[in-house]
């Protein structure tokens, strides 16, 4: 059949108001974005290009040193977090035969999703308090006393506390497609282990697991990715403190950006958080290529 | 031997039970806490921590409620600008993308997948400067703006793999009708792609209600401000009454519990397509 | 009713005095018909922006009146009125010379290039604030000295009490209670440098009446409060390290500051103002350093609780350091004016219509209004009045005594001249010298790096041509 097609004019029109915004908010900042880490730039000045001059700023910036440590134990952390909480919970409700109970537990679990992320924040830093928070008062409770604290107050539990939110961190987007990674894994395949009589553990480890690598690694990626530009948490929490016990990279490009006035710089910091990003996400998919390659 | 099985299933069954249900209990904590002391007076807070209320202070909810109105309000316009815009934009774009055929159309499809590995750290800054030097800052448009923008690049990827995934007997026989394409767009796409777009809503909504930082570097006037940054200051107002500001979480989590009650469907799609496609 | 002739906009934060400016605002309009006196009381957070985007364009609608510490800057570019001229006229509200009335100590303290771009209403100043119940029942009094108040914080902390609430976030060192502590200490101990860094004979900003009749003299702890201090000779001193931070005197310093910690609720890093207001007023910390604007608060609070959580509490002001290897000045006040009042240029009729108003809002009658209107509506002052002959409640007069002649802190340090970088990284490295991260001496080797690496950003941002003669004018 022919074809009619379709007028020049019409497909701009549909097409412009989308490219028109995504021209002007995303693709000329991240151009900018790119250009920007090679120019000494303060606010409100003209930038002057100094090629890789922030680049040995951020080499001989010892604050940004010390906060690669924090960054690599909360990369840890979360994929951690990430891999084994909602795992265990999806594969319990899995294992729950009644459908209507999946499903309520299921909905309970996310609940905490649809709290707005900022109030969960700042409910975390009242369970944190010193004084009437409710870590503290559960630890009274238990007779623990001697172990309450300002959680957040000191640097030897401060970066702890902050990778502890949202403890037992069993819900969210991990349970949501580790449960849709589950139930594409046909029955039949659970059927016949049952037959052959592998169950419990030894199921998880040697069949769902290697049949979840597909999400295994895209919610591994997705953590890195979260994880790397995440700031505003700690920044409501701690700022950074006490000292810099919690500061991070990207929060490092925050203040340089928005305290103190260093837009060449900050773009520096962001730039090169992109390209670990961009590092990973390569890997990654590197990965993935090899797992589709495997027998 | 049948009989021994059964009841080791139904033993692992009531395990599974038992954890999931501490799991579950130690999840909703902080919320269930967040609910009993923000009826509750300071005196009581530090007297009897876990007791019921006594009395029960509604009174705090009116109070947060005055407070976080402007807030609520603010986000509320922000977002009845956006997600409509976002909805027709991107489906405007989906739809030439995915049924119209023109010269590039590949090319500009790989252009705005290529937006998804560009992540806000690279753009925030430079965005920044040129909401700047629009003189955008501190009004409203820094933020419609922008966030509309941002919208349309899982808003156009998910509507454009959506419409391709229509079958064409579908657009031929409209088209035999004597059907142009906008007519086949309002008559045929867009009411099809109705749960598609209440995903993109919800995930565009989402965005916006979460989004702390943006709002916090573009907008110094509080009248302007929106619910998440107000949210981190109102507490100021209470004469340091726990209370109140707790009063005030949950009434900002309402609209968020409103669109989950409304669209969980789409929520879980959303969240989970969202992530697929990230 | 006749339509008033001319209208004079009085646009403020301080919500603590609305009713007292409504009433002002009726009574005057009484006196002079046909004026009509709009107050509008708006939130702190964007009034600055909005008087930003008012007084240069608005004309005939921006505000006449309005709180000039959230306009530095504007009276440079001659947006505001010079009050000096005006301050010998007679108010005819008192009959006497306007400056008669004012604080003319604090006119002058806040003299911008020679002129006078606001008056002066209230102040507000710091003080530990003391549970007098507690004190009571372990037999303490008032201490007069700096060492007699940790021996008594070594009592309390027997008796089983945390001697001191203290906020240490980071916004607590830069602007609230540490900072606070930091500033008095740091004051006194640098005190010498005064005749160093002020500004000398053919300075631009140098003013004979204020510099030309000063000696250093640490046993009048008042005698520099006029002084002018010049930014460029202070950081050519910094530059050239006749200013260091390295020195035994800092080490002194910082080890008082540290030893004050030790009375501090355990981990105090964690904790905001609100906490450790908490702690004070459940009876659980004795002691807690705070500004004059808390106490309309504390009393109101203090009323809520039930009875038997109810304490009485008194105010001392900053005792004295006596031991030190170094001659250590008494500490003075960190605090400012409060209520400061600008009057926005428009023309000359305007001009003299608000400065007849402002002479009856700053006259001992009309002071008495905003006090009498705070304290019948159960709000907060800022703090002691500035104006003679106000009478206060008895109760809030003995409370406001400890604040009353204190003057303030010259020198502070906490970062280079309030430069937020170098303040980042002083709180960055005093936290972790407080927290026993690093050592003494590794925090002043800091301290001092990070002060010399701020100068020439300093230099910068401000546009100094590090020569004190000339006028170097930010853009």
């Amino acid at each position: 059949m022919r074809r009619r097609r379709t007028s020049l004019f019409v497909i701009v029109l549909m097409l412009a108001p989308t490219l028109i915004l995504l021209a002007l908010f995303n693709y000329y900042p991240a151009v900018l974005g790119l250009s920007r880490a090679f120019t000494r730039w303060e606010t409100g000045e003209e930038p002057q290009w100094i090629g890789f001059g922030n680049f040995v700023a951020m080499w001989n910036d010892e604050f940004l040193r010390l906060s690669l440590r924090n960054l690599l134990i909360l990369l840890i952390a979360s994929v951690l977090k990430t891999l084994t909480m909602p795992l265990l919970v999806a594969e319990l409700l899995m294992s729950l035969r009644s459908p209507r109970w999946q499903y309520i537990l299921r909905t309970a679990f996310i609940l905490p999703m649809v709290v707005p992320g900022m109030v969960t924040m700042l409910l975390w830093s009242f369970i944190y308090d010193g004084s009437v928070g409710l870590l503290n008062q559960v630890l009274k409770l238990l007779g623990l006393g001697a172990l309450t604290r300002s959680w957040l107050g000191e640097s030897g539990t401060a970066l702890w506390a902050i990778i502890g939110i949202g403890f037992p961190w069993a819900g969210g987007l991990a349970l949501l497609i580790y449960l849709a990674g589950l139930n594409q894994i046909s029955g039949d395949v659970w059927d016949s282990c049952q037959v052959d009589g592998v169950s419990g553990l030894r199921r998880v480890w040697y069949v769902d697991l290697p049949l979840l690598l597909p999400q295994v690694r895209l919610l591994v990626i997705l953590t890195l990715i979260g994880a790397l530009q995440d700031f505003g948490s700690i920044l409501i929490l701690t700022g950074g403190g006490p000292g810099l016990a919690t500061h991070v990279p990207a929060l490092h490009m925050y203040f340089q950006a928005f305290r103190f006035g260093h837009m060449g710089y900050a773009s520096a910091i962001g730039l090169t958080l992109f390209v670990v990003i961009f590092v990973l996400s390569l890997l990654n998919l590197l990965w993935g290529r090899r797992l589709e390659r495997l027998p | 031997m049948r009989a021994k099985r059964r009841r080791r299933v139904r033993l692992s069954e009531v395990l599974s039970g038992l954890v999931l249900a501490v799991l579950l209990a130690l999840s909703l904590l902080p919320f269930g806490m967040m609910l009993l002391l923000s009826l509750k007076t300071n005196a009581d807070i530090f007297t009897r921590f876990w007791g019921l209320p006594q009395p029960a202070r509604w009174d705090f909810y009116q109070q947060a409620g005055v407070a976080l109105k402007g807030y609520l309000l603010n986000t509320l316009i922000v977002t009845a600008v956006v997600v409509p815009g976002v909805l027709l934009f991107s489906s405007l774009a989906g739809y030439a993308l995915a049924r119209l055929s023109f010269r590039g159309r590949d090319a500009v499809f790989a252009l705005i997948l290529a937006l998804l590995v560009v992540p806000g750290i690279l753009t925030l800054i430079p965005t920044y400067a040129l909401v700047q030097s629009m003189g955008l800052l501190n009004t409203r448009w820094a933020l419609i703006l922008p966030y509309l923008a941002g919208g349309q690049v899982l808003g156009v990827v998910l509507c454009r793999t959506f419409f391709a995934s229509l079958p064409d007997e579908l657009f031929e026989a409209m088209r035999l009708d004597g059907a142009g394409d906008v007519q086949i767009y309002r008559h045929l796409a867009l009411p099809l792609s109705l749960p598609t777009l209440a995903t993109i809503a919800i995930m565009t909504a989402l965005g916006i209600y979460n989004d702390y930082i943006w709002p916090l570097v573009t907008i110094s006037d509080s009248s302007l401000q929106t619910f998440t940054v107000g949210v981190t200051r109102f507490a100021g107002e209470f004469n340091l009454d726990y209370g109140p500001t707790l009063a005030g979480y949950v009434i900002g989590s309402l609209p968020l519990i409103a669109l989950f009650a409304v669209g969980m469907r789409a929520f879980v799609q959303g969240v989970t397509s969202g992530a697929l496609k990230a | 009713m006749p339509e008033p002739s001319a209208r004079i906009f009085l646009a403020t934060v301080s919500g603590n005095y609305r009713e007292g400016f409504q009433r002002i605002a009726r009574e005057y309009a009484r006196l002079h018909p046909g004026v009509e006196v709009k107050v509008q009381v708006m939130p702190a957070n964007g009034y600055e922006t909005w008087l930003r985007t008012q007084i240069p364009g608005a004309g005939d609608k921006a505000p006449d009146l309005f709180n000039a510490n959230y306009a530095w800057g504007m009276y440079e570019k001659g947006l505001l009125v010079n009050l000096a001229p005006f301050l010998n006229q007679r108010n005819p509200y008192t009959g006497k010379a306007w400056i008669q009335t004012l604080n003319p100590q604090f006119i002058e303290k806040y003299k911008t290039a020679g002129g006078v771009s606001f008056v002066t209403v209230d102040f507000v100043e710091i003080g530990f604030y003391y549970n007098a119940s507690l004190f009571r029942r372990l037999g303490l009094r008032e201490p007069s000295t700096w060492e007699e108040m940790l021996s008594l914080a070594e009592r309390i902390r027997a008796e089983g009490y945390l001697p001191f609430a203290v906020p240490g976030n980071a916004d607590s060192y830069w602007s609230g209670t540490v900072g606070w502590i930091v500033r008095f200490f740091t004051d006194a101990y640098t005190r010498h440098w005064v005749p160093l860094v002020m500004s000398r004979p053919g300075d631009w900003d140098y003013d004979p009446t204020r510099n030309a009749h000063f000696r250093l003299n640490l046993n009048d702890p008042y005698n520099d409060s006029l002084v002018i201090i010049n930014g460029e000779r202070l950081l050519d001193a910094v530059r050239r390290r006749l200013i260091r931070f390295d020195d035994e005197r800092f080490a002194e310093l910082y080890t008082h500051i540290k030893n004050f910690s030790r009375f501090w609720q355990k981990g105090f890093h964690g904790a905001n103002s609100v906490t450790a207001y908490n702690l004070f007023l459940t009876g659980r910390a004795a002691i807690l350093l705070e500004g004059s604007w808390l106490i309309g608060d504390l009393m109101q609070d203090m009323a809520d609780l039930p009875a038997r959580a109810r304490f009485e509490w008194g105010i001392f002001p900053v005792p004295p350091l006596t031991t030190s290897r170094f001659r250590v000045p008494p500490f003075r006040g960190v605090g400012g004016p409060g209520l400061v009042l600008g009057v926005v240029k428009k023309n000359p009729q305007q001009t003299a219509r608000v400065i007849d108003f402002l002479m009856f809002l700053t006259s001992p009658r009309g002071a008495q209004i905003l006090v009498d209107e705070a304290v019948r509506n159960r709000r907060a002052l800022s703090g002691p009045m500035l104006i003679p002959g106000v009478k206060l409640p008895a109760e809030l007069q003995a409370y406001y005594r400890p604040f009353e002649g204190r003057g303030f802190e010259k020198l502070s340090f906490r970062g280079l001249m309030d430069e937020q970088e170098s303040v980042w990284q002083w709180t960055v490295w005093a936290q972790r010298y407080m927290e026993g991260r690093v050592s003494l001496r590794e925090f002043l080797m800091r301290y001092q790096r990070l002060m010399e690496e701020a100068v020439p950003r300093v230099i910068a941002m401000q546009k100094l041509d590090m020569n004190p003669r000339t006028k170097d004018t930010p853009s």
